[in-house]
């Protein structure tokens, strides 16, 4: 495992998973339902599962073999789970899980935007959609990794970073990776569960960034 | 093993042109984030909002706003009617905004029904919408199979911007009239000329007060406390209901009567008033047309034996009520909407507004009989008014009963009805005859539905549309009860995709007319502040004594001269005069006078009436979903005395089985003694876990007035018979 690794730079490190979370991100921005990008996409994500020996290959191999014929159930299962208009069966938003209100736009909301803020970023559509949706915080992760290629202050941004998986989506990711799995009808999101947990908790248990 | 480099950065540049990779390495493929050169300052800003739904209380409320997220909502203090508070169901209102649940983007769904839901843009909504506007206009020839019904789940002023909406692209089939108040309206209209209620601030000046069917403890809470406040003076309040309710529980008196009597109570009583020369000979003669006949009514044809027959209520107890009512002065009626929603209720409100005006307490501080106004409405309804595109075919909306609407929509013809646009409403879960009104929805080519949340009308449409609350749009608010007016400003952004009304109609204009050029006249742009303005005139203006509209902004205005309905004794009926006799009245068929009409009767098969009032933690559908009202009671319940329990071998908790020819309802039992032994209580609520609607058993029946002033009869919602069966 140790060997593969090496054979990569840490800056192209970096940039694997700068662009493995952008990929995770795509897909709770509902925007991977091409055929062809997740045709690409799974190509990253076995790529990415070699090097770190994640052991997702059967979970991309859901995805792989989901064809177009199933792709409305897919959909409208991930709409059920994510989108509505029903209650959601697994809301992709921090504060439903960390607040007490189990309501949007709560403290842990806010606390998020101040994470954004330290690295002069912020939601496009600050203060309509909710800074805690899952596609946000891991689409802010995959920005501080493309930073760490990009700017002087490693140290900083790799603390950021730390910070930022421990204190947020690492807090949550499990009970809503769960509430998927039970809540998922069609293997297709359920294998995504499997793709995600395995990508966060490999950075969560061992900081591979450094 | 080799890592496979080449696939990595083969999938990259593919991924890129998803996510935007493709640019080059320095620059990260932005998302949903984007980059800023430091941070807004945190701000704190308290803002005016105005509750827009169907109650008395009309709240004026102040919402405080930190960093764009609202922190609470309370009551605004300039307005001396909220008096600084709110009700439970106000103060969950963040729970509402910011509730995981609400519909977020536009949505179509994929076999109307099915459960299948895909998100869709706000363009891609628009175009679908237009597309079938412009089709069955193509193929009708008008515009008149589209079905507007719209009514009372916001009555912020600019919310007619719905009716807008229709107006703009031809004359369309509108649902009309309104389930809640008509039959009480069309009664005051013909005894005063309109509906028109002392200030309700002013009920603390009253002596006397009769709560007559309305329940504020749970409906108007803020009118409770001039009530106290006039018990603290020393006035004495007795309630009249069939169900002791928790307003009977703070009362002096509380008369439990036969629903469906009232008419019979307040006759019962001005016969006593006539025998006992209590009556106010100099008002009759001054202000009245045709008290004599109602006189010559009374003596021929009402004893109290008769009336105490009727309602169940004691002779005793009538002549007491009666002496201590026209004795009293001032003395304050206060009719509520649920005794008219009977198949005699106009008439019985006609008999009550009787009782004020033989006893001298019309145009009295602190007297009348006060159900509702509509005189500090009198905005320009800017957003509603447009005309039909050019050459737009026919010459006016066609009407179907918005209380029938089922049966009336299945049976239009010439053109029959083919696409439904559905606003502030729930029919689904709160018309009658649900399993009809199921049929008319299954039967349409295309369903529109603007919601907050899912629900059973959401369930049975083809896109839905997600609006803003009333904190995300701005607008302007007055109440159908006490005469404040409120401006509601917009205190956040709205959240995730939602948009105004007037916003829907806007974009609905330009794509209309991208398709089709001069197929809508909507603006396709304004500012919605601006707009707020456009709905003031000089007469609204003066009424409210304010020179510019903009004085709005420094916090509710309170209208003019409305302390005291009808002081200066300039009626608005035909004859100027308080009509006994009403030539109005008969020619909508009714009897000129107050008489008595025969209240609807159960029968062998459903020997039981089922009320069906509000319920304490909703307004209709709205609020008993949130979860702190969930949290109270998550679960219906059917009340009925212990001993008709008994006679069903009913145990408390037991399910039960309510049942009539149309349908029925499977509820737990709630054994009670605040109900009368012929009569169950289902309150008409909304559970969203629950696969509960009491109207399964609800017919449509016409209340008897309506017709005059609202375009179309009420609906006798209390003249529900059933019958029980142990589950």
């Amino acid at each position: 495992m140790m060997n593969l690794q090496s054979q990569i730079s840490k800056e192209e490190a970096y940039e694997w998973k700068s662009k493995v979370y952008s990929i995770l991100a795509a897909y709770y921005h509902n925007q991977l339902w091409n055929p062809k990008d997740l045709e690409a996409v799974v190509k990253v994500l076995e790529d990415y599962n070699h090097l770190y020996q994640l052991k997702m290959e059967d979970a991309i191999e859901v995805i792989k073999s989901t064809n177009l014929r199933h792709e409305e159930d897919c959909k409208f299962d991930f709409n059920k789970l994510f989108i509505g208009p029903y209650k959601l069966l697994a809301p992709p938003y921090e504060s439903t899980y960390l607040n007490h209100d189990k309501l949007l736009m709560r403290a842990e909301t806010l606390s998020v935007r101040s994470f954004y803020e330290k690295a002069n970023i912020q939601v496009d559509g600050k203060g309509q959609i909710p800074d805690d949706h899952i596609a946000l915080e891991l689409e802010f992760i995959a920005f501080l990794l493309h930073q760490l290629n990009q700017e002087n202050e490693l140290t900083a941004i790799k603390a950021l970073l730390e910070e930022f998986l421990n204190e947020h989506l690492g807090k949550w990711i499990d009970e809503h990776l769960d509430l998927v799995n039970k809540q998922a009808k069609t293997d297709y999101c359920k294998a995504w569960a499997i793709i995600i947990r395995r990508i966060i908790h490999l950075d969560l248990n061992r900081m591979t960034i450094s | 093993m080799k890592l496979k480099r080449r696939t990595f950065l083969k999938g990259a540049a593919a991924t890129g042109a998803l996510v935007g990779l493709g640019a080059t390495q320095t620059e990260f493929p932005f998302q949903g984030l984007m980059k800023v050169d430091g941070s807004d300052q945190t701000t704190k800003k308290v803002f005016q909002n105005a509750c827009p739904r169907n109650c008395y209380d009309t709240c004026s409320m102040l919402t405080t706003v930190e960093d764009g997220v609202i922190q609470f909502v309370e009551g605004n203090p300039q307005n001396t009617y909220t008096n600084g508070t709110i009700c439970v169901k106000g103060n969950v209102y963040p729970r509402t905004v910011y509730s995981p649940d609400r519909i977020k983007y536009p949505m179509r769904q994929k076999g109307r029904g099915s459960g299948n839901w895909e998100r869709i843009s706000w363009d891609e909504a628009y175009t679908e919408i237009a597309e079938n506007i412009l089709k069955i206009k193509k193929e009708y020839g008008s515009t008149l199979p589209i079905c507007l019904n719209k009514y009372s789940g916001n009555f912020e002023i600019m919310h007619y911007g719905i009716e807008g909406t229709m107006s703009s692209i031809g004359y369309t089939t509108r649902a009309t009239g309104t389930p809640c108040w008509p039959a009480g309206i069309d009664a005051q209209t013909f005894d005063f000329g309109t509906i028109l209620n002392s200030d309700p601030e002013k009920m603390q000046k009253s002596k006397y007060i009769i709560l007559w069917g309305v329940n504020p403890a749970w409906t108007a809470v803020h009118s409770m406390n001039f009530i106290e406040a006039a018990k603290a003076n020393g006035a004495k309040v007795v309630v009249i209901d069939p169900i002791l309710t928790n307003t009977a529980g703070k009362a002096h008196d509380f008369i439990q009567i036969k629903s469906s009597t009232d008419g019979a109570l307040a006759l019962g009583m001005a016969k006593y008033i006539l025998d006992n020369g209590l009556f106010d000979q100099q008002w009759l003669e001054k202000n009245s047309k045709g008290y004599r006949e109602f006189f010559g009514y009374l003596d021929n044809n009402i004893t109290l034996e008769w009336a105490a027959e009727k309602t169940g209520v004691s002779v005793d107890v009538i002549e007491n009520l009666a002496r201590e009512y026209a004795t009293t002065k001032p003395a304050n009626i206060w009719i509520g909407y649920g005794m008219q929603r009977h198949t005699n209720g106009g008439q019985n409100v006609r008999a009550i507004d009787a009782l004020a005006a033989i006893t001298g307490n019309v145009g009295l501080e602190g007297g009348g009989a006060n159900y509702a106004q509509l005189d500090s409405w009198g905005f320009n309804y800017h957003a509603m008014i447009h005309p039909p595109p050019e050459g737009s075919e026919g010459e006016a909306n066609r009407p179907v009963n918005m209380n029938n609407f089922a049966a009336d929509v299945l049976a239009a013809e010439d053109p029959p009805i083919k696409m439904m646009w559905i606003a502030g409403r729930n029919p689904v879960q709160q018309d009658p005859e649900t399993t009809l009104i199921k049929k008319a929805f299954h039967a349409m080519d295309f369903v529109v539905t603007a919601d907050l949340f899912m629900n059973k009308t959401v369930e049975l449409s083809d896109i839905v549309l997600p609006v803003t609350t009333p904190f995300e749009t701005p607008g302007v608010n007055v109440s159908y009860w006490h005469y404040w007016m409120t401006l509601n400003e917009q205190a956040i952004k709205p959240l995730h995709e939602s948009k105004s009304d007037v916003e829907i109609a806007m974009g609905l204009s330009e794509k209309m007319n991208e398709l089709e050029p001069g197929s809508c006249t909507y603006p396709t742009s304004g500012d919605l502040n601006e707009w707020v303005g456009k709905e003031f005139n000089e007469t609204i203006l003066e009424q409210f004594g304010m020179n510019t509209w903009e004085e709005i902004k420094d916090g509710p205005v309170k209208m003019k001269n409305m302390e005291v309905a009808w002081k200066d004794g300039k009626f608005r009926t035909p004859s100027e005069k308080y009509e006994f006799y009403s030539e109005e009245a008969e020619q909508f068929g009714h009897h000129p006078l107050p008489v008595y009409v025969e209240e609807m009767k159960s029968t062998e098969d459903h020997p039981y009436r089922c009320i069906t009032p509000h319920w304490k933690l909703s307004i209709h559908s709205q609020f008993q979903d949130l979860d702190w009202m969930e949290a109270i009671n998550d679960k219906p319940y059917v009340e009925i005395h212990p001993e008709l329990a008994a006679r069903h071998h009913i145990k408390a908790d037991d399910l039960v089985k309510v049942y009539n020819e149309i349908g029925y309802v499977t509820v737990p039992a709630k054994l009670t003694r605040t109900v009368q032994v012929e009569e169950v209580v289902i309150y008409e609520t909304w559970y969203k876990n629950l696969n509960y609607n009491v109207n399964y058993t609800v017919k449509a029946i016409p209340a008897d007035m309506g017709e005059k002033a609202t375009g179309m009869p009420g609906i006798a919602f209390h003249d529900n018979f059933v019958n029980l069966e142990k589950v």
